[in-house]
């Protein structure tokens, strides 16, 4: 365990323990994610706290977040420590079992449409495995990072968002036709958007959250698109609100150039 | 706008339709359109992937040239043809060809 993320984050673990939310049995790990743990955090973000068992957590819920695995929920718990938000959800080692196996390559060479095989709650828990720091079970998030290392989520990702592209392609082509420009318009900001991601996904960042697309960006090293190129259409600096059809045919061009190298 | 043989041919620009889907399987182009789907071997990758709206045929049938040392000629023929067949599957469209005097990159 990293000291600087004991000395960052104990206290926080200590309390939820003291208030009855960590489990002391049937427990595999205790880790932290989110953009704190990451470095990306500020004053206001959320600390992301995901507990490990092989029984299931006997505590009150405060939300519940539904996936694609038995039991089709992971119990959750938000609680503030001074100004800092702590989201708690409860997985079984079981669900993470079911949920490595919907990753596999074999599930991948099979599947004939990935968009919506994994939840927004399933797919985070995939990418936070990959830099989370254990609090508890060390071994045991050691082992699931090679799994998804060796697993093919970053393919289904990139597949995920490689339909998406195509679907808001194929809308702003049609709203351009249609002469409803505006709409053209959003749906190429949200083509290039989820191109970039797919881009991302196929070099291993899987995140989904739009607010952490220029941080992915600038953490993958990749030559598909420079970072200027990228927060040149992100931002859209060359948009001409005379023509906006123009800035439309680019970023549809720059899409396709993108997915023209994003290998799955 | 149609492709033709000749000079005039190699001044124009081609670019993939926009609503063409790709996919990049390990290492393999794969172009959609409709319901239909393309695998493209080396050569017509290379010059669907240089087929980005700026470079003309000619310079595209220098690309083949270069990569495959053949001749600049019999290059850029093969260029015009893959990419006419490649409009008449609708996969590629021809820009207005740029101004003269603008050299490709």
């Amino acid at each position: 365990m990293d000291d600087a993320i004991t000395k960052e984050y104990g206290p926080y673990l200590t309390e939820l323990s003291h208030r009855g939310l960590l489990p002391s049995t049937w427990l595999c790990s205790i880790f932290v994610a989110g953009s704190l743990v990451r470095g990306w955090g500020n004053d206001t973000s959320d600390l992301d706290v995901y507990v490990i068992t092989a029984e299931p957590w006997a505590g009150t819920p405060s939300s519940l977040a539904s996936v694609g695995v038995q039991p089709s929920v992971i119990p959750s718990y938000a609680v503030w420590m001074g100004k800092r938000r702590i989201d708690i959800q409860y997985w079984l080692d079981d669900q993470v079992d079911q949920l490595m196996k919907k990753v596999s390559w074999h599930n991948f060479d099979n599947s004939q449409n990935s968009t919506h095989l994994l939840t927004g709650p399933e797919l985070d828990l995939l990418e936070r495995i990959g830099y989370g720091q254990a609090f508890a079970g060390e071994g045991w998030l050691e082992k699931r990072r090679r799994e998804v290392a060796q697993s093919a989520v970053f393919a289904f990702a990139a597949a995920r968002n490689l339909n998406l592209t195509d679907f808001f392609v194929e809308d702003a082509i049609g709203q351009l036709q249609a002469g409803d420009v505006y709409s053209a318009v959003l749906s190429a900001r949200s083509a290039l958007g989820y191109a970039v991601d797919a881009l991302m996904s196929s070099l291993g960042e899987i995140g989904t959250s739009e607010k952490w697309r220029a941080r992915r960006m600038v953490s993958v090293k990749q030559e598909v698109l420079t970072f200027d190129e990228y927060w040149s259409l992100e931002t859209m600096q060359a948009y001409d609100p005379t023509h906006p059809e123009e800035w439309v045919d680019a970023v549809l061009a720059m899409c396709q150039r993108i997915c023209h190298e994003v290998s799955i | 706008m149609e492709a033709a043989g000749g000079p005039v041919a190699g001044q124009l620009v081609p670019r993939p339709k926009l609503d063409a889907r790709v996919r990049n399987l390990g290492g393999t182009l794969v172009v959609g359109w409709a319901d239909r789907s393309v695998e493209l071997d080396d050569v017509t990758a290379l010059i669907w992937r240089a087929a980005d709206g700026r470079h003309t045929i000619a310079d595209i049938g220098k690309l083949v040239a270069d990569e495959y040392d053949v001749g600049l000629a019999e290059a850029i023929s093969d260029a015009t043809s893959v990419l006419t067949q490649l409009h008449e599957m609708e996969l590629i469209e021809f820009l207005d060809p740029r101004p003269a005097g603008q050299a490709g990159d």
